[in-house]
């Protein structure tokens, strides 16, 4: 098996080069704020990762080869566990008398956006808590975006890394190279984080609540309890209307933005995509706040609006703050909420799970089955917004769809080793494999530390999988993945 | 809209006249027992069948149009409707189930073989009824359509179309040039199952009424029981051991078996599904065995491994009868048993649920799928048993599965407006598109449907029976192309 180490080693030092650097954010807050164990926890981690990082990229000479796809996996999947086991230091080193696989989790819990927490949050020293919501900001847009944006130099094959890492099919491009998208994607991910912080300051919540929950919002991580316990401010409906918001412009294509960006309005606002995202929340929002208001949970009609549609962003967009009880709603609302957080949000977007483009797709290919069957002999291609989408990409989209529902099924089979019931076990797999962070049953609070540390473990794999869009994870598991140069039958 | 309405009225004509015959063996019951009321109901519904039957097959003689693919998915799906709203009637009008849709919920559980009960208490029914009850799994699991052909070979239509609509599975062999012979066979193969299994019932120590009723219930993979607490109700291994060896036999491609007569043993076994098949029932019984007994459910070991067969047939193969109730065993268990319930059993069977043949080529798309990301220049075909497949059937078989997940959510959704739990609405769903029976929690092996709002019974009812059509049979009605098809 030959790879092409230089490229690999200088990407990971890349990247780890950033990750010391995005440290040294929550070190100055702890040095602030006098939390000496997690000051010195950042402080050599960072140092590390900077020392290293810097030396590497460096020294290693530049490489010309061109990367394969199977390289460009290889380096994502490696590049993400560096990335988390280094994230993971500081919980551990701060002296906390954290274990090891809940500092694991916490660290793959905020780079993959999912949210979730095996350790109280409120007793967590502040700085950890605002090391996690800058990776799961970092997480959002993809760690090999950023390296590349950053680095467009950094070698031949960024579309092929990033195409492991970007969520979503891969139907259009909207620049000729890479490099660019991701730098324009940054620029965009930037200016929206900084409209909800400046959005955030004027509410009661004071510059720090404010960043940590504009970090995770926009991220759709979804880290701060929105119910308001931990942080000791009252959650006002206009704190809900901003952070949904964010949510969902997170969970929007960010091609949406760039066309807005280059003055093609039209083509942003026609967007068929994120049309169907828009319809699909609204329909459920309606569907929650009717059966909301039915059930007497709210006194009038527009608290169950309000907060239906607020919950229902937060579940679409994967982010999964909450903002009531979900264990006392109605099932309706339950079995809505978890609809479209399987269906997840728009492709090239921050947000997890299947995405709205393969769900249209999985619509249109049962339409087109039920056609075939009434017209056998049809030729019926798959149109998405007037184009035809080739029988690659539709075969494409199928097996990952199935690929998705038979991890789903044997990840349930695995957490049902943990004896919890049923809805527990099946919300856990939803929670972690769609990066949601939260779901029903045990899980409503978003908390793993019930389960036992094979759980946990196991969750984290499964949440790196639901955020690299499985193929990361599973090639590894394949044979010819090892054993690729021999031509196989 | 050019549907053959001649054809399609005739061919419930023909229905009508069989359910008629169909219901002498209950009707003899009903006279053994005598139970007068059930004796008067059921001559009345036999006579009013057989006479309508007749007059409309009279006034509507065989037609030499063609049947189309189209014509044959309404007919399929008529009949089957049709069928379960006649077969209510006589529950209905003897009294044993006062509400007409409880009445037809339980035809169509019948029928379709699910074996889902909206009765609280099965035994204070009348015997006869509970005799019509399981005799229409009976029906159903050949296929009420495949059994018309099997004793009217001559009726006129064009079987073959008309079946393929009918019978399981992605694929229909013919094994023989005329469908109505294929029929026949398959019937002749049916009733041989059916005597065995219910002579071996009877010498295990079950009365011949108890016998036939747990006969029709196994190889229908049906599920009702003449007893509240399903096959639990006797205690006996053997019994139980051999409704699990029926119960397995009729979740097999009824294929294989001639197969097995034509071409020995090796053939038969060279089948993959036929392998997956067997190889998914022994590891889950096997790992639901250790977890019985590792969690304390069992001291024994032989009692574990029967107890978990039992559940992992019954389940796998869509019956759904139950021995022990596996609502409380740990979740493991549970998780497996939720598993085996969707892959159901062999295309071609009597079994319901996606079938093995799906799951098996969906994985095998999976793979292919998986090795065309690391390579995607590569070509790369799916085969089965040395041959490949075309494109066309993988693409049907992808559709099929996304179609299924659909409907679990749809239904999920619709059915959750009663309010009960998440386990509760999603395996109420998942076990009657599947054609199982109990599901988990409300509706788990020692409960039943009677919880459910009218109109989710009447829900479920549809998806019992578009789970047994698999689905696009039946949701195709409802497409606009079907009924505006000749513009393009």
């Amino acid at each position: 098996m030959t790879y092409n180490h230089r490229l690999i080693i200088k990407t990971i030092s890349a990247i780890l080069l950033f990750e010391g650097i995005a440290m040294l954010i929550p070190l100055g807050f702890a040095c602030y704020l006098g939390e000496t164990s997690s000051a010195t926890a950042f402080f050599c981690t960072s140092i590390i990762g900077i020392a290293f990082g810097w030396t590497m990229t460096r020294f290693i000479p530049k490489t010309k080869k061109v990367v394969k796809t199977r390289e460009g996996y290889f380096i994502v999947i490696v590049s993400w566990l560096f990335v988390v086991f280094i994230g993971a230091m500081p919980y551990l080193l701060a002296d906390q008398g954290y274990s090891f696989i809940s500092c694991w989790f916490e660290s793959m819990a905020g780079w993959t956006t999912t949210g979730a927490s095996t350790l109280d949050l409120t007793t967590m020293p502040k700085s950890l808590l605002l090391w996690k919501t800058v990776t799961s900001w970092l997480g959002g847009m993809g760690i090999i975006v950023l390296t590349i944006s950053i680095f467009p130099r950094l070698g031949i094959g960024g579309q092929k890394m990033a195409a492991a890492e970007v969520p979503g099919p891969e139907l259009e491009k909207f620049t000729a190279r890479f490099g660019d998208t991701a730098k324009i994607s940054y620029r965009i991910y930037l200016v929206l984080t900084v409209l909800e912080f400046l959005m955030l300051i004027p509410t009661k919540m004071g510059p720090y609540y404010a960043l940590l929950n504009t970090l995770s919002s926009i991220s759709t991580a979804g880290i701060v309890d929105l119910s308001g316990t931990q942080a000791g401010f009252v959650i006002t409906p206009y704190i809900k209307g901003v952070l949904a918001f964010f949510s969902l412009a997170g969970s929007i294509s960010f091609i949406v933005y760039f066309m807005l960006y280059i003055k093609k309005w039209k083509a942003a606002f026609t967007n068929y995509e994120v049309r169907v995202y828009l319809c699909i929340i609204g329909v459920a929002a309606l569907i929650v706040s009717i059966s909301l208001y039915r059930s007497g949970m709210y006194s009038t009609y527009l608290d169950s609006l309000g907060n239906g549609l607020v919950q229902v962003i937060s579940f679409a967009s994967t982010s999964g703050f909450i903002i009531a009880d979900l264990s006392k709603w109605p099932t309706l609302c339950k079995v809505a909420l978890l609809i479209v957080v399987i269906i997840g949000g728009c492709g090239f977007s921050t947000s997890g799970s299947l995405k709205v483009i393969r769900v249209i797709v999985f619509f249109k290919l049962i339409m087109r089955g039920i056609y075939k069957r009434i017209h056998p002999q049809a030729v019926k291609p798959i149109m998405v917004q007037g184009k035809p989408i080739s029988a690659t990409n539709a075969s494409s989209i199928t097996v990952f769809i199935l690929l998705y529902f038979a991890i789903f099924i044997f990840s349930c089979l695995m957490m049902s080793l943990e004896n919890f019931d049923m809805e527990t076990t099946l919300s856990a797999v939803v929670a972690a494999f769609t990066n949601n962070g939260t779901c029903f049953g045990k899980m409503t609070t978003s908390d793993f530390g019930q389960f036992s540390a094979f759980g946990q473990f196991y969750s984290s794999i499964l949440m790196l999988a639901g955020r690299l869009e499985m193929y990361a994870v599973i090639v590894l598991f394949s044979r010819s993945f090892w054993n690729s140069d021999r031509a196989r039958s | 809209m050019t549907v053959n309405v001649k054809n399609v009225v005739r061919m419930m004509g023909i229905l009508l006249f069989v359910i008629g015959i169909c219901i002498i063996p209950s009707l003899i019951v009903a006279i053994i027992y005598q139970e007068k009321i059930s004796i008067i109901s059921f001559a009345v519904t036999m006579v009013i069948c057989l006479s309508l039957g007749f007059v409309i097959m009279y006034l509507f003689p065989p037609s030499l149009m063609k049947i189309k693919a189209r014509d044959g998915f309404l007919i399929v799906s008529l009949c089957w409707i049709v069928a379960s709203l006649i077969s209510a009637v006589p529950l209905w009008t003897s009294n044993a189930i006062p509400s007409y849709i409880d009445a037809f919920f339980e035809m169509c559980s019948g029928y379709s073989t699910t074996g889902s009960t909206c009765l609280k208490d099965v035994e204070i029914l009348p015997k006869s009824m509970l005799f019509w009850r399981s005799f229409t799994h009976w029906l159903g699991g050949m296929g009420i359509i495949v059994f018309a052909m099997a004793i009217l070979p001559s009726i006129g239509v064009e079987g073959m179309m008309i079946a393929s609509a009918e019978t399981p599975g992605p694929t229909l062999d013919k094994l023989t040039p005329k469908f109505s012979d294929t029929a026949k066979n398959l019937y002749l193969l049916y009733m041989l199952f059916t005597a065995v299994e219910t002579l071996l019932l009877v010498m295990g120590g079950m009365s011949l009424y108890d016998a036939l009723l747990h006969t029709f219930g196994t190889v229908g993979t049906g599920g009702f029981s003449d007893y509240n607490t399903s096959v639990g109700h006797f205690s006996s291994p053997y019994l139980q051991w051999v409704i699990i060896v029926f119960m397995t036999m009729c979740g097999t491609n009824f294929n294989l078996y001639f197969i097995l007569f034509k071409r020995g043993p090796k053939a038969f076994f060279s089948d993959p599904e036929l392998r997956l098949y067997l190889a998914i029932m022994g590891t889950c019984s096997v790992l639901i065995t250790i977890d019985l007994l590792a969690m304390g459910v069992y001291k024994e070991a032989g009692q574990s491994l029967t107890a978990a067969t039992f559940q992992v047939s019954s389940l796998m193969t869509t019956t759904g009868y139950a021995t022990a109730n596996y609502d409380l065993w740990p979740t493991f268990a549970k998780m497996l048993l939720l598993l085996v319930m969707l892959t159901g059993a062999c295309s071609s069977s009597t079994g319901g649920g996606p079938k093995i043949i799906r799951i098996l080529i969906s994985l095998k798309l999976i793979r292919r799928g998986v090795a065309l990301k690391i390579h995607p220049n590569r070509v790369l075909t799916v085969n089965l048993n040395g041959k490949e497949i075309p494109q066309e059937v993988a693409s049907n078989i992808a559709n099929f599965m996304f179609f299924y997940i659909f409907t679990v959510f749809a239904g999920g959704l619709i059915i959750s407006a009663n309010g009960f739990d998440l386990m509760t609405t999603f395996s109420a769903v998942i076990t009657c598109l599947g054609n199982v029976g109990p599901g988990f929690n409300l509706v788990g092996p020692v409960m039943n449907f009677s919880i459910f709002s009218p109109f989710s019974k009447l829900v479920l009812s549809f998806l019992m029976i578009a789970g047994r059509l698999e689905l696009f049979t039946f949701f195709m009605l409802f497409s606009p192309h079907y009924w505006n098809p000749d513009k393009a």
